[in-house]
């Protein structure tokens, strides 16, 4: 391979100063405030894409341009100057349709630097310049989906980036650049495809040139955008050897200073650096941050330290940085580079290096088809998420590499190594180690190296198909940056022998640093752990063997490593884990003492050598060492006196926490909801302290306190706690007989806080103050709970019933807000003044302030979740702190007024006349026929089926999880305990759909429509124009400066179109919720009774979206869709299904008018309380709107003119009308 | 630089966009444009995946009712506060924010994206951590 002289001529600068990189291209090309005909030209006059941005395209079309700004750049000092090819990949001019000119635009690119070096060569005679082909990462993520919903999808292949870079590569290099840069990396594995490609084009043309490595460290977490760390993203790379490697783009000089050190540290080659002049900023004279003096200062303290020997600028730099930069560092000394490392450095996202503090690697064996069960059938059945926590497990229990195998005949193992490989890299607790890519097949090994951006280890390659075929193999394995396993097998089979394993290991370790040139820290040996004690005699030395077989090529083999799969050797015992487990820490014990570097283990099931039972222990020894000739047989003796029984470990550790002290087992019992021992513990404790009331103030509330801490602190969520409070009920639900009594006996009075809570009249929720009542409960409130729909009433006489320190009101829909405010009123013309807590989503901290607070004379205080509430509790109940807690939330509350006072001053409204001249202007189109009209009632619709349409979002946030479906998996904090919600709704869900606990139905219509200004009318199926009823709506009136004040009535033909339009409407009901929740209830259970509720609502809305889809369908707009499930959440369909209550039509009270057309109560059986909530809960109902330009919006605060004439076409007074629209009302 | 689609261009490509989208970015104003590219210019840049961000974002502000240089507004006051808390966020997580801010919120008073940010936080943002490699 012949180079240019490049690599000499650098070295010879680089010995004694900095080399200069020019700066930003982009930020000079704006500069020259270029046109879209400046992009093309006589080729491209009719090209149908526009092209302007596309700065690459200047080369070919404006080469003056490019050639004018290289020439800048040189004479202010830069002695490499980057050639315009950022983006010129075929995968990146594929945005342009350009692909046809990708090498034009390289090869011209490189001719363009060449004459600009020419020219001020010409001028400074002693300059020696060079031309960097720039090779940037693309448009697309080799290790990322771009679809958070479908983690395995790939925008791009391994392959596809490989070509598209080796088209530019070719090009570059042919033309004569000086070296290659391949620059602003932010997925590692799009590199290491790039790094593949130049390889590849070094060998064609014969040519080698320096390759400089830049990675773009995206924030301060100093990662790349794929993930990785700046330490692993080298090890990935390194075996490219590049002639420097550095960080660009993104971040200010200053930023990079930490991450520069870390590649410092690790890295025996130049390091460059380059970064961005700052932010930008249209204030600052360069359009960025950062002035010359500025970047040009960071830099240079940076290089004061020796540690940079290239520097440059990006985005935003110009010829003046280049300048500044190039006399601040003069002087300072360049890096000295290392040499390298001899230990072996793998990576994941993070980096794995072999150490002599961490001298055994384990690596996880259970994500093999062939190994495991479990992770085959998981496999099998196409669950492959699901066998995601079978790697993560071994992550979890210590493994420091995974090992993934798919070999298994009737399996497609290339697609199933890749999908998998997908999968873990979009999971950062797994992909954070590096993976061994396990298989027999060379196809599999390379699809799996197509998929990580970490060292990965090929497991394994041997001598097998003979020298060449190995050397091949160990070659491609070195393309990819592996690490390799090789097997001791050689053309005449496995090594068995303790002297056949030595000699084929020394063979191909010959091979392998001799002929092929790998380190030796990239080989391990696994000279095959074979099974013992099979009953056949010249099988009983194998694990010895192996043993020793470790120690002489550890001797022999400088540097290289050994490994082994531990589990072979005790395959004779299967179905005896006990026996196995501790011939396998037998083996290891001795394995490492003679230098074994690292195993395949089934990471978290491993014996501890000290705890084995002794007689076991020496048997297994026996065998393993292969001591006397009996030793199998002994074994066996005592074998099945192991069998079935759990390790010592295992079952010890399960139950440990039985022998701790009573109180510590009930709180342990309490933090992990375990319910089966807290009958006992609470009896022993009661027979302790003598009186039931002392377990509950004692042991009992100093578990649940515990538990309150941890929910406070974030380290338990709202489930688990629910799960606690399920213990701390079946304890207090032992002692109650015996405090019965003891009442009896003694007369006393409680001494619990007590807080009385209901969900006011007309209102049907109740998930979130279930929530409340169960955190309180826990925090040791006693809660009366006085259910749904209770009157101001029955509130006052429970609060004075159970002298209630606390009163809490709850409600969802926007009538239960007028319903508290008249509560406070009523309260204090009854003589209440307990403090009130406000809940539910409805309200709102400053509806709190402005509209209920004024009406009460005790303290009212808005929560807005169950977490928040034991702390309000606290304060309210504590003597030392309840003055000035609510001295603080008056003040606030009164500022809040104040605000909102101001704020009201400034609204304003048009006159309704003008907002119905704002209206929406109505756009005609194609209005389909329905192909059904009228009323449709819909029994017994499939569960099976709707559960499909089910949105689980909103199921982690019922629980107070924050994040969305599915992504909250991956959440670091919320991620574990959402999945274990899920599995136990998804268990809930089994059993709902084989009892048949739910049943779902609906009633939809559709019907002729027009519009009459803000009403729409709705006409007989069989006589469009004859009224039947109509509905009314309101119109959005404040001003809105230049934009249309919506009207739902808008999104329907006016009357005066003469032109059928037509409406939908709907009402969806899940029955079952109330009865199956209750079965909960009565055994205490409130955890499932929560979980029953919350998929009752899931379900309801799940059904309205399957309505939804259906009646699309039969209008006809639907037909031509194409939607997942996923697109259907998104909303992504045409039209809209508002409902009454919410923003686009905030009056409740035509929910009537909707319950007398589709004949809903009836028809379905679901009813309408006063206040207009639903009953059952679980149900939603609408409208439905199918014009293409119909959208959701909030109607707000309205003026009394509209108020006035909506009442009037309502046929209500005023005065009812503002009750109804209190918080729409602007006056 | 004068126009907000050279202004816009530089994080963004504007290949992927239609007539009628580059001509609503051609009618911003400017100033917004800079704000805008400012906030979200290191997350976005160069970042594949923000490939088809500005597309998408025009697509969910033709569905909304409020026009794009409110969205950008919000969208630089919510970038404005996760700095604020060392946080980030994905431009698309960032978007579909305040999408659903402007889906709940009273024009004028009440609810703006800062009473959001204030009372409801940021789930899907995560903290800036110093990075693990030391």
């Amino acid at each position: 391979m012949r180079n240019n002289g490049s690599f000499e001529a650098l070295r010879e600068i680089l010995a004694s100063r900095h080399v200069i990189l020019d700066g930003g291209m982009g930020t000079m090309i704006q500069s020259y405030s270029l046109g879209e005909q400046d992009f093309r030209d006589s080729r491209l006059t009719e090209h149908p894409k526009l092209l302007k941005g596309n700065n690459d395209l200047l080369s070919v079309t404006r080469p003056d341009i490019i050639r004018e700004i290289h020439t800048k750049y040189l004479r202010a000092g830069s002695d490499i100057i980057e050639t315009n090819t950022f983006s010129s990949t075929s995968i990146a001019q594929g945005d342009y349709a350009l692909e046809s000119l990708v090498s034009e635009i390289n090869r011209m690119s490189v001719r363009l630097a060449k004459e600009a070096i020419a020219t001020v060569k010409a001028e400074q005679p002693h300059r020696h310049c060079f031309v960097a082909g720039a090779i940037g990462p693309t448009n697309r993520t080799a290790s990322l989906s771009p679809d958070v919903n479908n983690p395995a999808f790939r925008a791009t292949t391994f392959a596809q980036l490989e070509a598209s870079y080796f088209e530019q590569a070719i090009a570059l290099v042919e033309e004569g650049a000086d070296l290659l840069l391949v620059e602003t990396i932010f997925d590692t594995l799009n590199a290491k495809a790039a790094l593949f490609a130049i390889d590849r084009c070094f060998k064609e043309t014969g040519i080698e040139l320096p390759v400089m490595v830049s990675v773009t460290i995206t924030d301060q977490s100093g990662r790349t955008l794929s993930g990785q760390t700046s330490q692993a993203f080298w090890y990935s790379i390194q075996h490219a050897r590049p002639f420097s490697v550095g960080i660009n783009c993104a971040l200010g000089a200053h930023e990079m200073r930490p991450y520069l050190q870390d590649l410092a540290a690790v890295a025996p080659c130049y390091i460059s650096c380059y970064p961005n002049a700052g932010l930008p900023n249209p204030l600052s004279a360069t359009g960025y941050d950062e002035t010359p003096t500025d970047t040009a200062g960071a830099l240079g303290a940076i290089a004061d330290d020796s540690l940079l020997n290239i520097v440059g600028g990006c985005c935003g730099t110009t010829p003046e940085h280049i300048a500044a930069i190039k006399t601040r560092v003069d002087g300072a000394k360049p890096r000295p580079v290392g040499s390298s490392s001899r230990r072996l450095t793998l990576s994941g996202l993070e980096p794995l290096v072999v150490t002599p503090e961490n001298p055994f690697i384990l690596v996880g064996e259970r994500t093999n088809v062939t190994g495991s069960p479990k992770f085959r059938k998981l496999i099998e059945e196409d669950k492959f998420e699901e066998a995601l926590s079978v790697a993560r497990q071994q992550v979890e229990n210590g493994a420091n590499i995974i090992d993934v195998n798919f070999d298994e005949g009737l399996l497609d193992s290339e697609a199933c190594m890749t999908r998998f490989l997908h999968l873990v890299a979009s999971e950062p607790d797994i992909a954070r180690v590096p993976i061994m890519i396990d298989s027999s097949k060379w196809s599999v090994l390379e699809a799996g190296l197509q998929c990580v951006q970490g060292k990965a280890i090929v497991n394994s390659i041997s001598l097998k198909e003979g020298e060449e075929k190995f050397k091949e193999q160990a070659r491609a394995i070195t393309r990819y940056g592996a690490a390799m396993v090789v097997m001791a097998f050689d053309e005449k089979g496995q090594a068995a022998t303790l002297s056949d394993r030595v000699r084929i290991c020394q063979r191909a370790y010959s091979i392998l640093t001799r002929d092929v040139g790998i380190a030796p820290c990239d080989i391990i040996f696994d000279p095959n752990v074979l099974t013992v004690a099979t009953g056949i005699e010249e099988h009983n030395s194998y694990a010895l063997d192996f043993i020793e077989a470790v120690r002489e090529i550890k001797a022999t083999c400088p540097g290289a490593l050994t490994s082994g799969g531990i589990s072979n050797v005790s395959f004779s015992f299967r179905g005896n884990n006990r026996v196995r487990e501790a011939m396998h820490a037998v083996f290891l014990y001795h394995a490492i003492k003679a230098g074994l570097d690292m195993g395949i283990v089934n990471a978290g099931m491993l014996e501890v050598y000290e705890e084995i039972d002794p007689e076991l222990l020496t048997k297994v020894e026996d065998v393993i060492l292969n001591r006397h000739a009996g030793a199998t047989e002994a074994l066996l003796e005592i074998a099945d006196r192991y069998k079935g029984q759990a390790s010592d470990r295992e079952s010890s550790a399960a139950l440990e926490w039985r022998s701790l002290p009573l109180a510590e087992r009930i709180s342990h019992s309490l933090v992990k909801g375990i319910v089966e021992f807290i009958e006992v513990d609470t009896e022993e404790a009661r027979q302790q302290l003598g009186r039931p009331l002392a377990v509950i103030e004692g042991p009992l509330m100093d578990g649940m306190k515990h538990v309150g801490d941890l929910f406070g602190a974030g380290k338990m969520f709202l489930p688990q706690v629910v799960k606690s409070a399920r213990v701390m009920k079946r304890a207090v639900a032992y002692l109650e007989p015996f405090m019965e009594a003891e009442k009896e006996a003694q007369g006393k009075t409680q001494e619990q806080k007590t807080f009385v809570i209901a969900t006011v009249k007309g209102d049907v929720h109740d998930i979130g103050k279930n929530i409340v009542g169960v955190v309180l409960a826990c925090n040791g409130y006693k809660v009366v709970d006085l259910g749904v729909m209770v009157s101001c009433q029955d509130i006052i006489k429970a609060a004075r019933e159970h002298r209630a320190e606390l009163i809490g009101m709850s409600g969802l829909i926007t009538p239960s807000l007028d319903e508290m405010a008249n509560n406070l009123k009523d309260f204090v013309r009854e003589g209440v003044s307990t403090p009130v807590l406000i809940g539910g989503a409805t309200t709102s901290r400053a509806h709190t302030a402005i509209k209920l607070a004024p009406h009460y004379s005790g303290p009212v205080v808005h929560v807005a979740d169950a977490s928040l509430a034991v702390e309000v509790c606290s304060n309210l109940l504590s003597e030392e702190r309840v003055a000035e807690y609510v001295s603080d939330l008056r003040a606030n509350q009164e500022e809040q007024r104040r605000v909102f006072a101001a704020g009201r001053a400034e609204l304003s409204f048009v006159p309704l006349s003008v907002a119905r001249d704002g209206r929406y202007p109505y756009r005609e189109y194609p209005i389909e026929t329905p192909s059904i009209l009228g009323n449709h009632t819909f029994k017994d619709v499939s569960v099976e089926e709707v559960a499909t349409y089910i949105d689980w979002s909103p199921l982690f946030w019922t629980w107070e999880l924050k994040g969305s479906y599915p992504s909250i998996f991956d959440d670091k904090k919320h991620g574990a305990q959402a999945r274990e919600i899920f599995r136990e709704a998804q268990d809930l869900l089994k059993q709902i759909v084989t009892e048949k606990r739910f049943r779902l139905e609906a009633v939809v219509g559709i019907y002729p429509a027009r519009g009459d200004h803000d009403d729409i009318i709705i006409g007989e199926p069989s006589d469009p124009s004859r009224e039947r009823t109509r509905f009314c709506f309101l119109r959005q009136q404040r001003e809105r400066a230049g934009l249309h004040n919506l009207c739902l009535a808008d999104f329907i033909a006016p009357k005066e179109r003469n032109t059928t339009d037509y409406i939908g409407a709907f009402a969806v009901v899940c029955h079952g919720v109330e009865a199956f929740a209750k079965e909960f209830e009565a055994r205490g259970d409130d955890y499932q009774s929560i979980m029953v509720k919350a998929l009752g609502d899931r379900f309801a809305e799940a059904l309205a979206e399957y309505m939804h889809k259906r009646v699309r369908d039969a209008w006809g707009y639907g037909k031509s869709e194409n939607l997942a499930v996923e697109d259907l959440i998104r909303e992504e369909y045409r039209g809209i299904r508002p409902a009454p209550g919410y923003p686009a039509c905030p009056d409740h009270t035509e929910k009537e008018q909707l319950w007398k057309l589709l004949d809903v109560e009836k028809a379905i059986g679901l009813s309408l309380t006063e206040n207009f909530a639903m009953t059952p809960a679980s149900s939603v109902s609408g409208f439905y709107f199918a014009h293409p330009d119909a959208k959701y919006f909030n109607v707000g605060k309205i003026d009394r003119d509209q108020v006035q004439d909506y009442a009037k076409r309502k046929g209500m007074s005023i005065e009812e009308i503002e009750r109804w629209l209190a918080p729409n009302l602007g006056y | 630089m004068n126009s907000s689609s050279e202004i816009l261009s530089t994080v963004f490509s504007l290949a992927m966009l239609s007539a009628s989208e580059r001509a609503s970015i051609d009618a911003l104003d400017s100033d917004i444009a800079r704000s805008f590219v400012r906030s979200v210019y290191r997350d976005v840049k160069n970042s594949p995946l923000a490939r088809t961000a500005l597309a998408d974002l025009l697509r969910r502000v033709e569905k909304s009712e409020l026009p794009l240089d409110m969205w950008l507004k919000d969208i630089t006051r919510v970038c404005a506060w996760l700095e604020t808390q060392a946080s980030k966020a994905s431009f698309a997580d960032i978007v579909d924010y305040v999408g659903c801010a402007i889906e709940g919120s009273d024009l004028q008073t009440g609810h703006s994206i800062e009473w959001y940010l204030e009372h409801h936080g940021f789930a899907r943002c995560e903290k800036i951590a110093t990075s693990s490699s030391r």
